[in-house]
């Protein structure tokens, strides 16, 4: 009876959270902060409580719930979780409770920012549940309002611009999905009624089947249609130029929401809606993908060498590892009719992981930063320098997350960037060592900010007496996220052994349908 | 036969057209209201001609009572707000009320 | 020819009357409370109690009649075909009818409500106030139910004349009165033009009532039957010509483009309360006749579609052009009449998709292009006099309607400002708002029916272009309200809790109808309706219809 409902209350539990905090006065501002920290937490304890219920042999769906929502239209409220999103949610709930932690630096309209953060928690967490399409659209824009308003709101110089680009983007890129969802929902089929479905697990079925769900036309518009409102998400180049206005200009939690998770759901969109529907698309468009991958990587990592604010380059930073993303499942290629070539399940695997070990890390990059702004209120990479001497511990574990961003063996950025290239080789050589060669950029930046940031021997910033150690919670957010970092980094199985068989079978499905081209 | 409706349906034409050429282009608030009447009641021969000659039978007469009620009707509120504008803008000049862009 | 039809009369009138008079009972009750409004001021009522409670009283016994017979009945509260003619076929009781008494009803309860609390009418005009009010939404009702084309002309008559009336209410201020002069000037020659192209189709076709004239039309356009006129391609003309007319005059009800010019000014002019029961009421009964009308227009043929494709171009001009000139305002009212502008073009397109759907034969498709549009009306009823209203309030406080007296509310009064940001998010159309399932609802069937006819996929994608192009403009008004600071010489604007309850009695709705299972709810009730109007049974059409 907990295990049939569980989902549903891991996504509920952040709006009951906000009711509470609706009702509660404003005045309480540490009550305030202190209940959604709790909810937080007890979403947290509520995701991790799936893992014990989990198949991990099992590669469909599991934890499904189905109610009728509006059954003249076949759409049903109705969720699942198999090995493709239980990472990510547990990737959710982790960095919103961290997030929520460093929530506490925001200091006007406490109430507000946390019924809004709470809000888009639960966005997030119904996004990666929901197994009917209509749900699903419904979830990735409940995202939107929260989101605008907290960059709106809470964010920087310039919040009003980069909110309001953010959203346009956004909304653009969900109408081309609402325009693909119309053209999937026309051509459906229920397999017994023949009535026109929403439900996603029906309609894989039928894409994989003899005759495919679509004719290849138009799965190839509702493919692009669909990646492109995607990959606004992820971002890719060239849909990407929202993201460094709306990272710098929010605040530092949403920071980390926006890229510890949001950037995910872009990713996860393609793996469980484009992917699986328009099969014959995607074999055709493998090679654009890759390429839109490598681009990704090559230009996120030259503009966030040429960055003189230091958030921006955070941001580049993002635009280049979600690159890597996009390359590992791009890299198509069947053995038969029932069997995807391993380098390609290799490559999700690797796209998967790099996804996890990114927002882990670029999450704790976002946070660093943040701890600097709060102090000395600039972010000029140029004005910065000798924090090593004051402030030791803040130096040691940025050194530590931002290789972890860098991709050091040991750490989680290495094994998504190894295995994504290492597929791509297989795939084809020379877009694998342009890749490969994106990892000495990103070396290059990162350790050229280190430097800057955190080495010599004087301070050449304004505020320099704001430069105090770091606070305990701030030691907390941060210890924990590094610790994350490492133990991914060295145990990566802890994640794959969950995503192995489910990516298994999406790869498998799809080979059906190529391969006969 | 076919003559005569022709011929009544040409002043009902005339009237109309008259009433919206009345309607657009005299500045005079009543002058404004007198094309409308004359419009309906257009329309007004319209049905009585048809009334006459046509299988529409009573149908069309009984429509033009109720029209040139309406029209009575329609005509009074029309003179009541014509005498709002006026005690607002002490002028019955439609093209004197450009307070809004629209 | 007389005799015999004052014979008939005499003998068909005993029977008929009481089951019409039974069916007309909300009707009857709203013309009772406006005689009784109107004797209560020659009694000397009106001062010792205020016109709202007998206005309200009259409209809650409607209610309870209109609501008690559906409960009651179920899906016999109304018949269909020939046996839902009332008074000799000038009215129809048919699902349509009901479901628009009960919506105008249910408004009409809102927005007296509303009036009380925001104070228009004072208590000096307020029986002259309601029974316009009343009086307009008896017409309304009759617009819904028209099945004559004489009715046509009356109820749209009687539901605009009192509101030239209403926009023009606030006697001393000047914006009132000349909104009121262009509106009752411009509502007057639109109703002229329609009654000549009345006059056209019914004297071409030798009848007056809808159904007849569908058939004789259809006779015309595909044998050569003649009927009382000269069979001539002169005829087709002329009843082409009329039926443009007629739909000229809808047009200018629904503030569609290029008849739109009164509607920003009217709105302007007019107090909130007013734009708020305008913007909602006329066109939810114009949208009613049209349907009607269309339906019947299924008789033209081969000029069916080319009448679809000049709606649909009308229906995409007036969402773009309602979009891009909503952006310019700085007045809110003026930039909700403007979005009014637009959201008559988002249900113009269902529309439009029910009559290429109907051409094609394929009356599932008709009836969910319907049922759209209704469920897009109930929405927009709560998501469009929510704006209003909380306008309404502020405006009592505030006594400013600009966008720029809006700036840093949310500190005066939050919970107003909330419901004002969800009212105006539901009109852009974001999940998980009711407006967002509404388009959904209206779209999704005009995407059907581009495999039908390619223009209405084009039609779907303009729609949603101007979903995104209207964000830019909906925004400016949460943007004012939160993000930006409150000026220093504002007026405070601090909100009494009737009135946060009252608004968040109509912004409730808007977020039921777009997440919980009354969404379907409301669809089947649509959906029951809608196929209930398309699909008349054979009974009622006295002739066959052209094979498809």
């Amino acid at each position: 009876m907990f295990q049939e409902h569980l989902p549903t209350l891991i996504i509920f539990a952040p709006t009951i959270g906000a009711v509470l905090l609706m009702l509660m006065p404003k005045d309480n501002e540490e009550g305030l902060r202190y209940t959604a920290l709790t909810v937080t937490i007890v979403t947290f304890i509520l995701t991790l409580a799936l893992l014990p219920g989990f198949d991990m042999s099992e590669a469909g769906m599991q934890y499904t719930y189905s109610a009728e929502w509006i059954p003249n239209w076949n759409i049903n409220y109705q969720l699942g979780i198999d090995g493709i999103s239980l990472p990510l949610i547990l990737l959710t709930s982790f960095i919103s409770l961290w997030a929520m932690v460093a929530s506490w630096s925001i200091t006007k309209q406490i109430k507000g920012y946390l019924i809004l953060f709470l809000l888009l928690e639960t966005g997030m967490l119904g996004v990666f549940m929901a197994t009917d399409f209509f749900l699903f659209y419904v979830f990735w824009e409940v995202m939107l309002l929260p989101m605008y308003f907290l960059i709106g709101i809470w964010g920087g110089p310039r919040k009003e611009y980069a909110a309001i680009k953010f959203f346009l983007y956004t909304l653009f890129g969900s109408v081309l999905m609402l325009v693909a969802l119309l053209m999937i929902y026309f051509n459906s089929h229920h397999p017994e009624s023949n009535e026109h479905i929403f439900d996603l697990l029906l309609l894989t079925d039928a894409a994989q089947g003899n005759e495919g769900l679509l004719n290849p036309v138009m799965q190839q518009w509702a493919f692009w249609l669909l990646f492109i409102g995607f990959a606004i998400k992820i971002p890719s180049v060239p849909f990407h130029t929202w993201l460094p206005d709306a990272h710098v200009e929010a605040p530092t939690p949403i920071s980390m929401i926006l890229a510890g998770v949001l950037l995910k759901m872009g990713g996860y969109g393609i793996l469980r809606i484009a992917f699986p529907l328009c099969p014959v698309a995607v074999f055709d468009g493998s090679t654009v993908l890759v390429a839109i991958g490598v681009i990704s990587i090559i230009y996120g990592a030259f503009a966030a060498m040429a960055q003189t604010d230091f958030k921006r380059l955070v941001a580049y930073s993002s635009v280049s590892h979600m690159g890597y993303v996009v390359l590992g499942i791009g890299v198509v290629g069947v053995v038969s009719a029932d069997t995807a070539s391993d380098y390609w399940k290799m490559g999700i695997n690797g796209a998967m992981f790099q996804m996890l070990g990114h927002g882990v890390s670029s999450a704790g990059m976002f946070f660093m930063v943040g701890v600097v702004y709060d102090r000395v209120h600039h972010r000029n990479l140029n004005e910065f320098g000798g924090l090593a001497g004051k402030m030791p511990l803040y130096t040691g574990l940025s050194a530590g997350i931002f290789f972890a961003g860098l991709g050091l063996p040991g750490m989680c950025g290495f094994i998504g960037e190894v295995f994504v290239v290492l597929s791509a080789w297989q795939f084809s050589k020379i877009l694998a060592i342009v890749a490969a060669s994106g990892v000495i950029l990103t070396a290059g930046y990162i350790l050229w900010t280190l430097q800057r940031v955190y080495l010599g021997a004087e301070y050449k910033g304004p505020h320099e007496e704001a430069l105090t150690p770091m606070l305990a919670r701030e030691r907390i957010v941060a210890g924990v996220l590094l610790v994350f970092a490492i133990i991914l980094g060295v145990f990566p199985n802890l994640m794959f052994q969950y995503m192995i068989p489910s990516i298994q079978k999406l790869t498998d499905g799809m080979a059906g349908q190529m391969a006969g081209l | 036969m076919d003559a005569s409706l022709t011929n009544y349906l040409l002043i009902g034409a005339v009237m109309f057209v008259s009433g919206v050429v009345c309607m657009a282009t005299k500045r005079n608030g009543i002058a404004v209201l007198m094309g409308v009447e004359l419009v309906l009641n257009g329309a007004n021969v319209n049905f009585v001609a048809f009334s006459r000659h046509t299988s529409l039978g009573l149908d069309g007469q009984i429509v033009s009572l109720f029209v040139i009620v309406l029209a009575a009707a329609e005509a009074a509120v029309a003179l009541a707000i014509a005498l709002n504008f006026y005690n607002n803008y002490q002028t019955i000049d439609v093209d004197r009320g450009d307070k809004l862009q629209g | 020819m007389l005799a015999n039809s004052i014979n008939q009369l005499i003998t068909d009138l005993p029977t008929q009357i009481g089951s019409d008079v039974t069916a007309f009972l909300s009707e009857l009750v709203l013309c009772g409370t406006v005689v009784a409004l109107l004797l209560g001021r020659l009694l000397g009522i009106d001062r010792k109690m205020p016109g709202h409670w007998i206005a309200m009283a009259g409209t809650l016994i409607a209610f309870g009649i209109a609501f008690g017979n559906v409960y009651a009945n179920g899906p016999d509260a109304y018949q269909v075909g020939e046996d839902a003619q009332l008074f000799s076929g000038l009215l129809v009781n048919d699902g349509l009818t009901v479901f628009f008494r009960l919506f105008l009803l249910v408004f009409l309860v809102l927005v007296i409500a509303l009036t009380v609390l925001s104070g228009i009418p004072d208590n000096e005009d307020g029986p002259d106030f309601y029974t316009l009010l009343i009086g307009a939404t008896i017409g309304m009702m009759l617009m819904a139910s028209a099945n004559h084309l004489l009715m046509l002309f009356l109820a749209v008559e009687m539901a605009s004349v009192p509101s030239y009336v209403m926009v023009g209410f606030l006697k001393g201020k000047r914006l009132s009165s000349e909104a009121a002069l262009k509106y009752v000037v411009y509502g007057a020659g639109a109703a002229g033009v329609m009654l000549y192209g009345t006059s056209l189709v019914a004297g071409m076709l030798g009848t007056g009532q809808l159904h007849l004239v569908a058939e004789k039309l259809r006779d015309l356009l595909t044998s050569e039957v003649g009927v009382g006129t000269d069979m001539s391609t002169a005829a087709v003309r002329t009843i082409v010509l009329g039926v443009m007319m007629i739909l000229v005059g809808l047009a200018f009800k629904l503030s569609l483009v290029p008849f739109h010019f009164w509607c920003p000014d009217a709105f302007e002019g007019a107090p909130a309360e007013v734009g708020g029961f305008l913007s909602v009421a006329s066109k939810a009964a114009a949208f009613a006749l049209l349907i009607r009308v269309v339906h019947q227009l299924t008789g033209f043929g081969d000029l069916a579609v080319p009448l679809a494709i000049g709606l649909g171009v009308i229906a995409v001009v007036s969402s773009t052009f309602g979009n891009l000139a909503a952006y310019f305002q700085t007045n809110v009212k003026r930039m909700l009449a403007y979005s009014t502008i637009a959201h008559a073009g988002y249900m113009l397109t269902g529309v439009v998709a029910m009559l290429v759907a109907l051409e094609d034969g394929n009356q599932m498709l008709a009836t969910d292009c319907v049922e759209g549009v209704l469920f897009y009306l109930s929405v927009y009823l709560f998501m469009n006099l929510g704006a209003f209203a909380i306008v309404a309030l502020i405006r009592n406080r505030t006594y400013s309607e600009e966008i720029a007296d809006y700036r840093g509310l949310k500190n005066e009064c939050p919970w107003l400002c909330v419901m004002m940001a969800v009212c105006l998010f539901s009109l852009v159309g974001l999940p998980p708002l009711g407006g967002f399932v509404a388009k959904f609802f209206v779209l999704a069937p005009v995407w059907e029916a581009a495999s039908i006819h390619w223009s209405m996929g084009v039609l779907v994608g303009f729609a949603l272009l101007n979903t995104v192009f209207s964000l830019f403009y909906y925004l400016k008004v949460p943007v004012a309200m939160f993000i930006v600071d409150r000026p220093e010489d504002a007026r405070p604007a601090r909100t009494g809790s009737t009135e946060a309850v009252f608004v968040l009695l109509l912004t409730a709705p808007i977020l039921l109808l777009g997440m919980s299972p009354l969404i379907s709810k409301l669809s089947l009730a649509a959906e029951r309706v809608a196929h209930d109007t398309i699909t008349v049974p054979d009974g009622a059409r006295t002739s066959t219809s052209p094979e498809k």
